[in-house]
Parts: C-alpha cells; structure tokens; sequence
C-alpha cells in the first residue's frame, strides 16, 4: 500500500492489545487507514508486529515505521523492507535513500523538505484554550484584549498548505502529558484544528484512553466513534480545501530564517483577531498575488526584492494599506507623513495608499497585528461573530465568488448556544453543518441594516455554513 | 399604584433619611458636614413613552428637552462630552438580540441626542467610552458590532470619539477631584476628555446591575475610569500603554490604581464590591458632575447588567427619561424600575449593596426623593415596569 496524498494517519498505541489484528476493527469502517509504528533498527518491531502487519495489509492498510532520535535511517531501511512497510518516518528525510519516506520534521522546518506526497509536522500545540492554575482552579488566560488565549495550529496548516501546495500536510500533536483525556471533544478539537485548515491531525491516544479502549470499556468505545465520526467528516469534504481565503490582509514573507518568527507570529496574531488572510511566500508570489486586497504586512526584516518592492509600491500606489518593519522604512521612501496618534508608528501617503512603519527596531506583533487591523478599519471586516467564546475561524471561497465557507471552531469544551455571525457579504442561502449531521440543514439569514447574520443552532466544537452567492 | 409604592410614597422623607443614616454611619462619621440629602438639590426629570428607535426617537426626545428648559441655552457654543454605555466585551450577546436591544446605549440615540446638540447650538460633542480592555477607537470598537460611527458622526456639525482607556488626543491624564473629598476617592484620573468639556452628558441603559443594584445615568459612569490606571493590567506606578483587563480591581479592591493617580484614603475599608462600588461611582459623579442625564429604557434588558449574568431577559419598556440631575433621574429610574429610590442597603434593589442613591445624595449632588423631584410626562405608576415581577414571570 502507498502513503498518499489521501492517507489518514494515525499513531498506533503501544502494548499488546494493539499488536493483535483485533485491533484493527477499531479503525475499520474509519478513515484511518495509515498507521504509524514505531521503528528502529533492528528486527524486533517486524516481528512484534507481525501479525498485525499481515492482517493490516490484507484489509488495505499502510504502515509506515517512525524512526526513534537515535536510529540511523539507513540502517533501518532492510527491515521496513522485510516487514512491508510503505515508507519510514523521521526527523532526517534526505537521510534515508532508495525507500519511501516521511518527512516527520518540526514545523520550523516546513521550507527545503525533499519531495513526496506527504509532510508531517510536529512542535505543535495541543489545541485548547490557555490556562493557568490560580487559586487552585484553571483559569482561562486572556490576551490584552481580553479574548482568551487559545492554543491552536491553525495558523500554520494555512501555512504549511501554502508553502506545500501539492502535498498533504500532517500535525502531529500528542495529549499533553499525564492529562487524562477520556471526553472526545479534546480529541474531535485536535482533529478539527488541522482538518478545518486542511490537514490532518496524526490520531493519537492517550494511554488511559487506549487502555480502556483496549479493554472493551462502552464509554471509551462511543467516545473513539465520535472521534472517527468528525474524522469522517472532514474526509468527506475534501473539497474544501481548494477553497481560497477571502482575507483582505495578505501577509508576505519567506517564512523562515531570522524572518520566522515574527512573519508566524503576524499569523497568528493575526488570525486572533478575525481578521482572515492570504499567505504570500515572496519568492513566489504570482502576478495577481496582492489583487482582491486592501493590506499587506511585509514582516521580513530584509527589503524585497525589486520585483516584489515594484508589486508592494504598484498595490500601494493604488489605494492599499502596507505595513512593515522600520528596517523597510525604504518602502516609505518619497511619502508624506500623516498625522497619526501612536507612537509606534509612522504612517506615510504614497499614492492613493499608505506605508506604515514600525518606528522600533523590535516591534511586538500583537501591535503589528492590531495596527493593521485599526489602519484598515473594522469597516473593512468580512464578518464578526457574536457569543463565540473563543473560537478560530476560517473563511473561505471558491475561485469564481459563488461560493464561500465560514468554518467555527470552538476551544470551550460544552454546548455552544445563541452563536451568531454577522456577515457583510451578500449571500442568497445558508447551509449548516456539524460533525453530527447527516446532511445540510437551511440556515436563515436575518437582515441587519447593512448586513446580514445568520443565527446558528447549538452545536458543539465545530460548525461550516455554506453560503451561496 | 400597589401597596409597595404607596408605602414609600407616601411615608415621611424624614423616616427614610433617619433609615440611611444607620446604613452610613461610616460614611457620616468621616464625612460630616456635608450636604444633608433634604438640601440636596431637585431638578425637574422628563419621561417620555417611545416605542421604537426610528419614528418616535427624534419626536420624543426634542420635547423632552424642551420640557426641561431647551437644549439650546445649556449647550449653544459649548464643547459636550458624552458618556455612552458600552460595558462588556464587543463579542457577547443576549442570545441573538443586537448589543443594542439589551445592555448598551442605542447608536440611534446616540444619534438623535447628538443631532439635537448640534441643532441647539454645541461647538463641539464628544462621545465618550472606555470599552472593556480596549485601546481600539471608539468607533472602531463601535464597527466591531456592526455600528455605523459615521451615522453618528455626520448627526452634528463636529463629532469626535474618544475612547478613554487611553490618553487619546491628550499628553497626559486630567486629575478631576471629589469637592470635599470622597467616600473612597478624592479625585481620579481621566482622559482629558472629562475635564475638557462645558456641558457633561451621561447616556446609561436601564438596568439591574449585580454589584451596584441599578445601573442608570450615574452608574454608566463608572466606565470613566481607564483600565490603564485603575485596570486589573494597569501600571503599577504609571499608567500602562496598553489597556489589560477589566476593572475589577475598583469591585475587590486588591490592588491600588497606578501610583500616579490619587489612591484609596482608606486601604483598610472594605473590599466588598457591594460596599466600594455605589461609593467609588458616587465619588466619580462627585468629581465629574452630569449636567444632562439620559436613561435609554427603550429596549433593555432585566436581571443583570450583561450578558455574562445568567439570569437576564431582553425586555421593552418603552421610555426615555431625562433630566438635569442624574441622582433625580435615576431615582425616578428606579421608580420606573418598579424599586424605592430610597431603599438602602437589604432592601431591593440593593440586597447586597450600598445605595449609590444614597451616596450620590450625601454628596450633595441630588435628591432620591420623589417627592421633590418635579416629573413631567406620564405618571411614574402608569408606565412602571417592575423589573423583579418581570424576573420572576420569566422563572415561572
């Protein structure tokens, strides 16, 4: 069997249950049909897993050995090879010649990966919301807006897909320590932050759950097919992920090197704010790669190139809103200064449009990230929801306008109520979905003065509206 | 008229005064010589049926001005600040029911008031807020709910908007202070908005409010104070740049506003947000007096304040209340409310609080007693709509 760009994987879990083919009827019936093992140099996890290989392959599933720190790759080709396996895993990809491999890297890593039709990323998050114990209680930590803190990697699958169009992008993101996670939302919610961006998220258990699980326990058993539900889900909307974003804000990096930090920092903080937005690696950016905006934040340190400085200028010039760091001020160059009350910026008129620049060498980008959204003007916004909690939004469309999906996704554990979401884009008719539903339930759209909301019914974790232009 | 506003209509202000001061005596005690609430002054206070936030606003409101005097020689030349209620996060609702329609001032209103400021002749009006834990604009806070500012700011020849978290337009915050000091504060400091104005205009929502009891004209106020000083992220020894956080330090009083503002007189008093917040309200209208106090009681909501308090429900009672003294107008509020102004503490509305009432009244600052408050318009019996009956019918 060959890992694909259609494969959904999972970590297998360790211990005897899960060496035996009965194992497997756990997954059957499921996406999953990519199971990762781990894997070293010797012998002993072909025949460990023996049987469960032979059982695996017969029922058309692949297996790929992710390779422990210390194992050379290449010493560890001839037994993936007597065993079956379809590719390794690891950290080193370009060390491992002449057999299939996975590039199991951290997301640091996400540009230079040798070719293949999957990437799997890990250094993530553990999507949930932020919290810290006071008073000998969780509580939820807030940024300085007051919205609180969410963990998510939503920021970097619209990343990863960006800088890897052509291939399928995996988040490995394992249960936080010794945390006992037996409800299924934290799980629905790991597999939902990938899958809602369109990736997806390496299945992994924690060990009392796949203990119980292994064990037979009811509970355990329905939350497992609640989880394998929402997996199927998403795998039964695959074509939504050729949809664009509708941002307005395009942010325009290389995404790597001393740029990294601050250019994913802008994403993420970006994203907090739902504020949707266009990814632009700069050294490929297309000829129409800046139309449909109305702001660019160039978050590298370094100038751009003369093609792309001629883009950025022409996109100025015509009216939008560019935001960079002082050590770009040459993009200013030749503008006149506006009147502006924070001290962290300078703002320039150039052409029909403004330059903003940081005035500090060191700039936090959560103020990059509220600047732009403030200089562009919540006039600009696509949509806002109402008594979402916190949430992670994504808003996106098909190439010809007809048609747009608005996906929510929630990081409060429990039912969400009264949800509403105000759009400023006309739209003809509304479908709901949850992981739950069979099929699309009719929204209405309740008309504002300039607006349009849709008033959603209660759902948990997740929720798309189609909207039809 | 029932029995509960028969008894405190018709018995002697004397008794209810006598009544409070058991309630004060702390206060009393540290403050004597003040204002007995039988000098406090009694202006007239309109109120005035409106169904809706189109038709009947603009109509209602102009005669309601007119009935206390004229706008125009209150304003005309003048710079007026306005506080708006806008208390609580941009993202929270009332199940699906627009912010407007429950727990902040109409834009609408706003509008209309704004309107009618500019038309009688004010130089300049300023809308003032300082949303929750926002550094945002005013008005971009506002299109953070689908708002449209520019309604706002196109209703009178020059419109600004302020949000008073920060310094704003300002190098510095303006210190504004109690006459004859404060229950908990001698003075505070504001954005400089506060301070640079002639005419002061206060806008609130008809609400209950779970600390406070009520929150109308004089409790909107409360919102004055920027989270950059008196902020649960506020500087320690000056103001912070960014605003953090809610102002829940001013409700427990764990902590002491940044150095460079005027701090508690007494630390040791306390840390009952019952018991600080109607004193530390009262102080504030003390320091920033309302000359026009505005109850936006159209479309609101019972049971608490916000959306974050479980029990509330939208309701409409219908009216508009104004007035030239915002202890007035709020007593006759919470008559409209279905409460006795002159309740104190353990009596409804202020189960678990002080009267900032009360408070506001031993200020100085006006009467709670209806009985010398001029009310011009429908009778208060005739269009109450008592909140905690409307409570407990939603209960069942």
């Amino acid at each position: 069997m060959d890992i694909g760009t259609n494969s959904s994987p999972m970590r297998w879990p360790k211990g005897p249950y899960w060496t035996q083919p009965a194992a497997l009827d756990l997954i059957q019936g499921t996406p999953l049909d990519c199971l990762i093992l781990p894997w070293g140099a010797s012998d002993t996890q072909a025949g460990q897993f023996q049987a469960l290989l032979a059982a695996g392959k017969e029922r058309g599933i692949a297996f790929a050995g992710l390779l422990g720190d210390g194992v050379n790759p290449s010493d560890a080709i001839p037994s993936a090879r007597t065993a079956g396996l379809s590719a390794l895993a690891t950290a080193k990809p370009e060390s491992v010649k002449g057999f299939p491999v996975i590039p199991w890297v951290s997301r640091s890593k996400v540009a230079g990966l040798p070719a293949g039709p999957v990437a799997a990323f890990t250094d993530n998050s553990w999507p949930s919301v932020k919290t810290t114990k006071r008073f000998g209680r969780d509580v939820a930590d807030a940024g300085p807006t007051g919205v609180p803190w969410i963990d998510s990697n939503g920021w970097f699958v619209q990343m990863a897909r960006t800088l890897l169009p052509e291939r399928s992008v995996w988040i490995s993101a394992d249960p936080p320590g010794k945390q006992v996670i037996s409800r299924p939302d934290a799980y629905i919610l790991a597999a939902s932050d990938a899958a809602f961006g369109g990736a997806r998220w390496v299945v992994s258990l924690d060990d009392d759950f796949a203990g119980a699980l292994a064990s037979g326990d009811a509970k355990s058993l329905a939350a497992w097919k609640k989880v394998t539900r929402a997996l199927a889900f998403f795998e039964s909307h695959r074509d939504w992920q050729t949809y664009r974003s509708l941002g307005l804000v395009g942010v325009v990096s290389n995404f790597s090197g001393d740029n990294e930090f601050f250019s994913t920092e802008a994403l993420n903080l970006i994203g907090r704010r739902q504020l949707p937005y266009r990814i632009l690696e700069k050294s490929k950016m297309p000829a129409n790669a800046l139309e449909g905006l109305k702001a660019v934040v160039y978050a590298d340190e370094d100038l751009p190139t003369p093609g792309v400085r001629q883009a950025l200028l022409g996109f100025v010039r015509a009216g939008g809103l560019l935001v960079c760091l002082k050590k770009c001020a040459a993009l200013a160059a030749g503008g006149t200064t506006l009147s502006n009350e924070d001290p962290e910026f300078d703002v320039f008129q150039l052409g029909s449009g403004r330059v903003a620049v940081c005035t500090e060498d060191a700039v936090d980008p959560y103020l990059l990230a509220n600047k732009t959204h403030m200089l562009l003007s919540r006039k600009n916004d696509l949509f806002h929801t109402y008594s979402a909690g916190a949430c992670a939004s994504l808003y996106t469309g098909t190439e010809d306008g007809r048609k747009a999906l608005f996906q929510l996704l929630m990081f409060s554990s429990g039912a969400n109520r009264n949800v509403s979401i105000e759009m400023s884009r006309p739209c003809r008719a509304a479908r709901f979905w949850t992981l739950d539903s069979e099929g699309p339930a009719p929204l209405e759209l309740v008309r504002r003065e300039s607006s349009q909301e849709l008033h959603l019914p209660q759902f948990s974790s997740y929720c798309a509206i189609e909207l039809e232009a | 008229m029932n029995h509960h506003m028969k008894n405190w209509c018709t018995q002697p202000s004397r008794r209810h005064f006598l009544g409070s001061l058991g309630g004060a005596g702390i206060y009393l005690g540290a403050n004597a010589g003040r204002a007995f609430a039988a000098d406090a002054p009694a202006k007239p206070v309109a109120i005035a049926k409106c169904d809706n936030y189109t038709s009947e606003l603009l109509p209602a409101l102009t005669k309601m001005f007119d009935q206390l005097g004229g706008l125009a020689g209150m304003v005309k030349g003048k710079t007026v600040a306005m506080k708006i209620n806008m208390v609580g996060g941009a993202a929270d609702r009332v199940g699906f029911k627009p912010h407007e329609e429950t727990y902040w001032t109409h834009p609408k209103l706003i509008g209309a008031v704004t309107y009618l400021l500019g038309n009688a002749g004010a130089q300049r009006v300023r809308i003032l807020e300082g949303s929750w834990s926002s550094a945002d604009p005013l008005e971009e806070y506002m299109m953070e709910v689908g708002w449209k500012p520019e309604d706002i700011l196109k209703a009178a020849p020059r419109v600004e908007f302020e949000n008073t978290n920060v310094l704003g337009r300002a190098k510095k915050y303006s210190r504004l202070t109690v006459p004859g000091g404060g229950h908990i504060f001698d003075g505070f400091d504001l954005n400089h908005s506060y301070a640079d104005c002639d005419f002061f205009v206060s806008i609130g929502k008809m609400k209950e409010h779970a600390t406070a009891g009520i929150t109308l004209s004089i409790k909107n106020m409360f919102g004055s104070t920027p989270v950059t000083i008196y902020g649960e992220g506020a500087g320690v020894d000056e103001p912070s740049l960014t605003p953090r956080g809610g102002r829940g330090i001013m409700h427990s009083g764990v902590r002491q506003p940044s150095k460079s503002a005027p701090s508690e007189n007494d630390p040791k008093s306390p840390r009952d947000g019952g018991y600080r917040i109607p004193r530390i309200i009262s102080d504030i209208v003390a320091a920033r007096p309302i000359h026009l106090a505005i109850v936006d009681a159209i479309d609101t909501m019972t049971g608490g304040e916000g959306p974050w308090i479980r029990a509330v429900n939208p309701v409409h009672p219908g009216l508009l209340i104004a007035g030239l003294n915002p202890v007035n107008t709020d007593a006759v509020g919470a008559a409209l409310m279905g409460f006795d102004p002159m309740a104190v503490r353990g009596t409804a509305p202020f189960e678990t609080c002080d009267s900032t009432l009360l408070l506001a009244e031993q200020h100085g600052i006006g009467t709670r007693d209806l009985r010398r408050i001029e009310v011009i318009g429908p009778p208060i019996s005739d269009v109450r709509l008592d909140y905690r009956a409307h409570r407990a019918a939603r209960r069942g």
